[in-house]
């Protein structure tokens, strides 16, 4: 199973939403389990080979530079490449440091309440929008280390905010940080 | 300390990757999680970077013992633990170095 598939199966775990949804992300371990809310049914996706509308390769991510939204979700320490992995991971790593030209940095966290459960449309929106910057009238990629946050982000923004175009980077950081002749882009946002 | 090597992963092994699995080049931040001297085994060890803005998240060790692999600089450590046990302590990291934080609930 590849980054992106198991990603897509953790979001999907998640298929209820809001006030009911307690999110329980077992590959990050972010947030613990939320408590004191209605838990609602819970299925599991199984994404099947093919599914290109929701995960994007790099040519068509180097292709969105300044014309899709771009989201970044790792942490503003990864964006501005001060570290290279999240800081529970050695930062010996092949990629060069930074991020893609053009993308907003919107940690994949902001989208949840301390207890683990998601933020209100409207603060979710506000966050978005307002905060980051995104054109909700674009299409959207997200992207982080190796898909795994980002498939969270993906679901807030698809799932939730109902945004219909919005894929997955699939290689993330690790494929585009050791790609040679695209453009990185270091430190705060442009 | 019970860490475990690097995982396939985006998530932390509880306690931490084990130091074997970095180089000498790395800013370590590790430390245990005590309560009246007993390890506490149960919660989180969190690192807070730029803007307070969380970086990374381990679950404790059996030993209460936690690892992060930072980049010099000033950082935040934050640890939770049940019946809302919460401290956060300033640390400093630096390459090639290992910064040990006891943090005392």
């Amino acid at each position: 199973m590849d980054s992106f598939r198991s990603a897509s199966s953790i979001a999907f775990q998640a298929e209820d939403y809001h006030e009911a949804c307690n999110l329980a992300f077992d590959g990050l371990n972010g947030f613990a389990i939320g408590t004191g809310r209605t838990h609602s049914s819970m299925s599991v996706h199984d994404a099947r080979d093919g599914e290109d509308l929701l995960r994007a390769l790099r040519d068509e991510v180097v292709a969105a530079i300044g014309k899709r939204n771009l989201v970044d979700v790792r942490s503003p320490d990864e964006f501005t490449g001060r570290l290279l992995a999240p800081a529970h991971l050695p930062q010996e790593q092949a990629q060069r440091p930074g991020h893609i030209p053009t993308a907003r940095n919107v940690p994949w966290s902001k989208a949840a309440n301390e207890d683990g459960t998601f933020r209100s449309d409207d603060e979710l929106r506000s966050l978005y929008q307002e905060e980051a910057g995104l054109d909700f009238g674009r299409d959207t990629i997200a992207y982080c280390r190796i898909g795994e946050r980002s498939a969270h982000t993906w679901f807030v923004l698809h799932e939730l905010l109902g945004l219909p175009n919005v894929k997955n980077y699939d290689g993330s950081w690790t494929e585009y940080g050791s790609l040679v002749g695209v453009p990185i882009e270091l430190g705060e946002a442009r | 300390m019970s860490a475990t090597p690097v995982p396939d992963g985006c998530g932390a092994p509880a306690g931490g990757v084990s130091v074997s699995a970095a180089t000498g080049t790395q800013a370590v931040v590790e430390g245990r999680v005590t309560r009246e001297g007993v390890p506490v085994g149960t919660g989180y060890a969190r690192l807070l970077g730029t803007g307070d803005e969380f970086v990374a998240e381990v679950p404790l060790g059996d030993d209460g013992g936690f690892r992060f692999f930072a980049a010099p600089g000033s950082w935040t450590l934050r640890v939770l633990a049940p019946n809302g046990l919460r401290a956060e302590r300033p640390v400093q990291a630096d390459h090639g170095q290992v910064t040990t934080v006891e943090v005392a609930l």
